[in-house]
């Protein structure tokens, strides 16, 4: 094993004192395929040829790319047009075969993931790991015990060879590639991800993860999640992301569609720590039947712009949604995050809560939609924006929409925007607290919703970027 | 009389009613227009220019001067609060405008103005108004926009310049018409230590489009409470937003609408504080009650806070049902359901306008009742 990819342990994770020193600059890796250039229907063909795939996905994105061409650029959106279709790579798959052991990963790989301790965390805490580097998953495994209660955890494109008639059902179903420029484009070129069906009353105690790397600069990466939980199920999915420091920018496009059946319960958390080069679209959707419950819970840390707005269709009797976006933007970057609950069924609920860091000039928007259709009788939604703008060049914008068609609903929002008190920074500096420590402390605290799910070496990764985030030299506690 | 300002503001207007969007950006993922622009159309093709200005003034004219911008169109600018390019609508608004009445409260005093008739076949009825109080000036100022003809697209528009430390005091009662489409525009610059207290009371119309805006410089302060019912078959958009372009500004606005049967309201806006704005406080409410099945009630209320150093920025949209438990205590005291709905939505309207002076504040109650029992 070389040395760098030997420091993998938590506890050495920890040490580092800035998040650009963990992984430091992009580094070569081998590549066995990259389509750059314009995105034509031959592109597309190349990439369904290389996959393998059958007819229907390939004819699904064709209709996507039309798609893509016919959609005009999203007005809302600002930052995008720093985005050169053609000089990206919309397709780059490493020179590996997907394995089942790390060991079996050429070492520049395998450290995108050591570094940040994914195979000990594997180990202990998780039930399966989907591994995905540039366009295409390197790594894939479940824990045998799952595998007799027949749970799938298996990577996209073998999902849809060998499970087609369920793939045909949820695939882009539940995230139209219709509904924007963005999504159209990631149909079109979707590569890399994870499928994942839990049977009926299955409970899968340990949470799955997948983790997404995008390892040079001018890359697009566009993978595809899709979890469909049956009747009375329940899976914990993390997804985590990140990147070197790159010499130019790279694209990520993905898409997570979520699917509980009647009763069954799916959480979903994203941790996101794209390094300052990611443009980072998300396109996040699921359907709740009768009594089921979905839980988004987004933490969004890096990136140089993220666009993400994780959102539910509550389309069964007494379906529940929660939904936690946490975005913190610290220097010039911009989080554009967002929620939507889509009420269309009796005696719903949605509760969404958005916390938002703005630092040295950081930019946190808020877009929320809240609609209950006519005949969700009794359906009850909460919305809390809670921005806070810790200096003077920094910004937060709520933009809320609250729609009601139906008389009995209760629907209810409140944000506020606002600084430190002079009080709760004088009461940690009495405590010895340099304002960086205090700052990081703060946000912690803010992130709480998020953290309490999480296994406890998550937290305290987590835990530290944010000090990192604050303090060059070290953090708190 | 001739005025080559305004047949500028005519040409700029014919010109951006053929380049202009009704809006750049569209409101949100499901409903792409609150307001529905479509039935704006038709009054937009054929376009001619009104007969008269369409206002009258009552007030006492010692303390207040009164006359048509074209008679003096160097004192005050127009168009410049509200500009013809700025969407497809106002620029229509411009390109039919036969001229603007300007009045200028230069004393303490009460000024009522109101639409009137006359405005001939043109398909688009533009009023416009520049409202200038001088500094130090205490006015109570009521805009009756309640008597439109229902035979053009109306339109209304205040440009607004309230002196340093005046106190200002101004009710707007509304009532568009139910036939055409409608849309009225205030725009309100708020001078240093300057102090507004804000109401407005409306119905829907076909489909009227209101929007609120308020410009606030240094210390200076805005309460702005709106109400407004939408009925069967109407629509209204409601829009408030306040700008606090200089520091220590304070703002507090509030809309409330009322949806029975299958009407259509939408009360929404944005409080914004500008890096210029610091040490601003703003609190922004928006909320809709659905009364009946069928209706349709959107709140969207907005922040943009483009500094940390702010004393206080929030925004809550209210609940969406009339409470069920102050229905049921209005009951055991021996009221009829439809009696006390009529108790409860009293009490929202009523609410809105209960910082205006006491005398528009009866003007605000009398339009209220009238208006419940219709």
């Amino acid at each position: 094993m070389t040395e760098a990819v030997k420091a993998t342990n938590i506890e050495e994770i920890l040490r580092y004192t800035s998040i650009d020193e963990l992984y430091g600059w992009e580094w070569e890796y081998s590549k066995e395929i990259e389509i750059r250039g314009k995105i034509t229907r031959d592109v597309i063909e190349e990439i369904s040829r290389v996959k393998k795939e059958p007819e229907w996905m390939l004819r699904l994105r064709l209709k996507a790319l039309d798609l893509f061409y016919k959609l005009p650029m999203p007005r809302w959106l600002t930052g995008i047009e720093e985005i050169d279709l053609e000089e990206l790579a919309s397709y780059v798959k490493p020179k590996v075969e997907r394995t089942q052991e790390w060991t079996d990963l050429p070492d520049e790989i395998r450290k995108a993931y050591e570094k940040l301790g994914i195979p000990e965390i594997e180990a202990r805490f998780l039930s399966g790991l989907t591994a995905v580097y540039g366009s295409e998953t390197v790594y894939s495994k479940m824990k045998e015990k799952l595998e007799g209660l027949g749970v799938i955890i298996m990577p996209m494109e073998d999902a849809v060879k060998k499970y087609p008639d369920l793939l045909k059902r949820y695939f882009a179903r539940i995230f139209p590639p219709s509904d924007h420029k963005f999504s159209a484009l990631h149909v079109a070129l979707w590569s890399g991800g994870a499928f994942v069906y839990v049977p009926k009353g299955v409970k899968i105690e340990q949470p799955i993860e997948a983790f997404f790397f995008i390892g040079g600069s001018l890359e697009g990466q566009f993978e595809h999640t899709l979890v469909v939980a049956d009747e009375g199920s329940y899976v914990h999915f993390i997804e985590g992301c990140s990147a070197p420091l790159l010499k130019r920018y790279s694209f990520h496009d993905g898409m997570v569609e979520l699917y509980a059946a009647r009763n069954a319960h799916i959480k979903f958390t994203t941790l996101q720590n794209w390094s300052r080069d990611i443009i980072n679209f998300n396109n996040k959707r699921g359907i709740a039947k009768e009594g089921a419950i979905i839980e988004w819970t987004e933490g969004s840390i890096g990136s140089k712009i993220t666009y993400t707005y994780p959102s539910t269709i509550l389309a069964g009797e007494g379906a529940k949604t929660s939904n936690i976006v946490i975005g913190l933007s610290n220097g010039p970057y911009l989080k554009d995050t967002g929620s939507k609950a889509i009420h269309a069924a009796p005696n719903t609920a949605s509760r969404i809560v958005s916390k938002s860091i703005s630092n040295n000039g950081g930019i946190n928007i808020y877009r929320g939609l809240v609609r209950i259709n006519k005949g969700a009788y009794n359906s009850i939604a909460n919305v809390e924006c809670d921005s806070l703008i810790l200096d003077d060049s920094s910004m937060a914008y709520t933009y809320p929409h609250n729609q009601i068609e139906e008389p009995t609903a209760t629907v209810s929002h409140e944000a506020k925007t606002g600084r430190l008190s002079e009080d709760q920074l004088f009461y940690l500096a009495s405590r010895g607290l340099s304002e960086g420590e205090a700052k990081s402390l703060i946000v912690i605290g803010m992130l709480k919703e998020i953290l309490s799910d999480l296994p406890l070496e998550f937290v305290s990764i987590l835990n530290r970027v944010i000090q990192l985030e604050f303090s060059e030299v070290g953090g708190v506690g | 009389m001739a005025s080559e300002a305004l047949d500028l503001l005519r040409i700029r207007g014919r010109e951006s009613v053929l380049k202009s969007d009704y809006q750049k950006y569209g409101d949100s993922p499901t409903v792409k227009y609150y307001t529905k622009w479509r039935y704006y159309d038709d009054y937009l093709l054929n376009l001619g220019i009104c007969n008269s200005i369409g206002l009258i003034v009552k007030s006492d004219f010692e303390k207040v001067g009164i006359w048509k911008y074209s008679a003096h169109e160097d004192i005050y600018p127009i168009g410049k609060l509200i500009r013809p390019d700025e969407s497809k609508i106002i620029a229509g608004h411009y390109a039919s405008l036969r001229d603007s009445l300007v009045v200028e409260v230069r004393d303490d005093s009460e000024v009522e103005l109101r639409v009137g008739d006359g405005l001939g076949s043109s398909s688009i009825h533009s009023r416009h108004i520049i409202l200038v109080v001088k500094k130090r000036v205490k006015a109570d100022i009521v805009i009756d926009a309640t008597n439109y003809e229902n035979d053009a697209l109306e339109t209304l528009f205040v440009e607004a310049y309230l002196g340093k430390k005046s106190r200002v005091n101004l009710l707007v009662l509304n009532n568009p018409p139910k036939e055409t489409p409608s849309i009225n525009v205030f725009r309100f610059a708020v001078d240093d230590s300057a102090k507004l207290n804000y109401g407005y009371i409306g119905y829907g119309g076909q489909m009227h489009h209101q929007s609120d805006t308020f410009f606030l410089n240094e210390g200076s302060f805005v309460r702005a409470g709106a109400s407004f019912i939408s009925r069967r078959g109407e629509k209204i958009d409601y829009i408030s937003n306040v700008i606090h372009e200089r520091p220590n500004g304070e703002s507090y606005l509030s809309s409330q609408g009322i949806i029975f049967e299958d009407g259509y309201g939408v009360a929404r806006g944005m409080a914004k504080i500008t890096r210029a704005g610091e040490w601003s406080k703003t609190i922004y409410q928006a909320g809709v009650v659905l009364l009946g099945e069928g209706g349709k009630g959107y709140a969207s209320p907005m922040l943009e806070i483009d500094t940390g150093n702010v004393v206080e920025a929030r925004h809550e949209a209210k609940e969406a049902r009339l409470g069920e438990e102050q229905l049921f205590y209005l009951m055991t005291r021996g009221l009829s359901r439809e009696e006390a709905m009529y108790l409860l939505t009293y009490g929202l309207m009523v609410s809105q306008v209960d910082h205006l002076s006491d005398d528009l504040q009866e003007l605000a109650d009398e339009f209220i009742k009238k208006q419940l029992t219709r």
